[in-house]
């Protein structure tokens, strides 16, 4: 399936409803649970933590379909290289369940030559939107072991270093997005 | 699952509003009713014997703790728009509905054991109370942006000597309280369920006060409050020193103008 390039928007507490008609599991459990977190919770999380670590819903839009895509991210704190830097924590990407996949005809290829799907372009506008802000370029998502389409597109993208989780059924993607 | 109290007392509100004061209990709610910096409760006549009226029975919308904390920092227009949503939780028929069966339970009963019999002799009524408490617990979080101000809930672990050792969800250091105050809380006991409250007064000094929680038996672990996840802190930064090389491994992503306020 091909679509037109989405347009990208903050979401916040307003948008509450239409988070939570969102629909991106495809039956997985860990896509039931991002599903149920960007439904029931994600817009009361954003709203209360914000304030206190930069906390941001970014939503991809498409005139005729709606939501397409949402991701969030907020301020973290790591010590890197013995200095403690303010870095980022990607809280979730998904995509709406029956666009998974879908390629966007107008977005070019940045450095593999693949089509850019609405699962890549919702990370890239996450980064984006992560590079403009005052904080250490280091990245760290937590993706299930059995997601083994979201940790392609995580190492695709440069999420490449890998550290266990607490959670056994999770691993740590970290990467250092270049200066 | 440990719970907090949905309802509280006057008294409870004007010990949050003035810790320590000696103003009465009542000149205290009706200055703080007459500034609309408080809700107005819900009231109820339990009958006893023949139908006759057995008293009054008076309980707030605990986000009127909130509420009355956000007055004593002078935010008024923060302690009305708590007082708002904690008039909208009292005014829905299922909360006055749910009063009434509480003031039912035992004319002399604490609220705490009211809310232990209410949690458990009754599943009509602990579902009830589940659904106030989420209501409740939402709210906050929508208006109340202080973590201190989040009720950290707890058990208590041990009893030595003078005081009390509280286990704090999502803590591993113990945190100890005198035992008198826990005995003016009915909650006196191991096992008992408690949420505290922290709260800073400058260098050095914080108030931590406790209140009365219901733990449920059965219930998935998860609590109500959605946020788990602390926030990062900087006194413990994640240790990536062996995770993470120094060179980069992400390119610099294209700009996606992104609309809207941040």
């Amino acid at each position: 399936m091909e679509l037109p390039t989405p347009a990208a928007r903050y979401l916040g507490p307003a948008d509450r409803g239409l988070l939570a008609g969102t629909r991106c599991s495809t039956g997985a459990w860990f896509e039931n649970d991002v599903e149920t977190f960007i439904q029931t919770t994600l817009a009361d999380y954003h709203d209360w933590r914000r304030a206190h670590n930069d906390h941001a819903i970014v939503g991809l839009e498409l005139d005729d379909l709606g939501l397409v895509a949402v991701g969030s991210h907020e301020a973290e704190f790591v010590r890197d290289g013995g200095q403690v830097v303010t870095s980022t924590y990607l809280d979730c990407a998904a995509v709406r369940t029956d666009l998974q996949g879908a390629v966007l005809r107008g977005v070019d290829p940045l450095d593999d030559d693949r089509p850019v799907t609405l699962g890549r372009y919702i990370l890239e506008a996450l980064l984006s939107d992560i590079a403009e802000r005052e904080r250490a370029p280091i990245v760290r998502a937590v993706v299930a072991r059995e997601n083994a389409r979201s940790l392609r597109l995580c190492v695709r993208i440069g999420l490449t270093d890998e550290r266990d989780d607490p959670d056994e059924r999770f691993v740590q993607l970290l990467g250092r997005i270049a200066t | 699952m440990i719970i907090e109290l949905p309802l509280v007392t006057a008294a409870e509100i004007a010990a949050e509003y003035r810790p320590g004061g000696e103003a009465t209990v009542k000149a205290t709610l009706r200055r703080l009713r007459e500034r609309d910096l408080i809700s107005a409760g819900v009231a109820e006549h339990p009958r006893g014997v023949a139908g006759r009226v057995a008293g009054a029975w008076h309980v707030y919308s605990a986000l009127n703790l909130d509420a009355v904390r956000a007055a004593r920092a002078h935010d008024e227009p923060a302690a009305k728009a708590i007082a708002k949503r904690a008039a909208h939780i009292e005014s829905r028929r299922t909360t006055v509905e749910f009063v009434r069966r509480l003031a039912e339970l035992g004319g002399s009963a604490s609220l705490r054991r009211r809310f232990e019999w209410a949690s458990s002799l009754d599943e009509e009524l602990r579902t009830a109370l589940v659904a106030v408490v989420a209501e409740t617990v939402a709210e906050r979080n929508r208006l109340v942006h202080d973590p201190t101000s989040v009720p950290r809930l707890a058990l208590v672990a041990a009893m030595h000597g003078e005081l009390a050792e509280l286990m704090l969800e999502g803590a591993e250091a113990p945190v100890s309280i005198p035992i008198p105050d826990l005995e003016l809380l009915d909650s006196a006991f191991v096992g008992a369920a408690l949420a505290l409250r922290f709260e800073r007064f400058g260098r050095g000094q914080t108030l931590l006060k406790a209140a009365p929680a219901i733990k449920l038996d059965d219930g998935d672990d998860s609590r109500i409050y959605p946020y788990e996840r602390p926030l990062p802190n900087t006194d413990a930064p994640m240790a990536l020193a062996a995770a993470i090389g120094a060179a980069a491994t992400m390119r610099r992503p294209r700009r996606i103008p992104i609309a809207g306020p941040r």
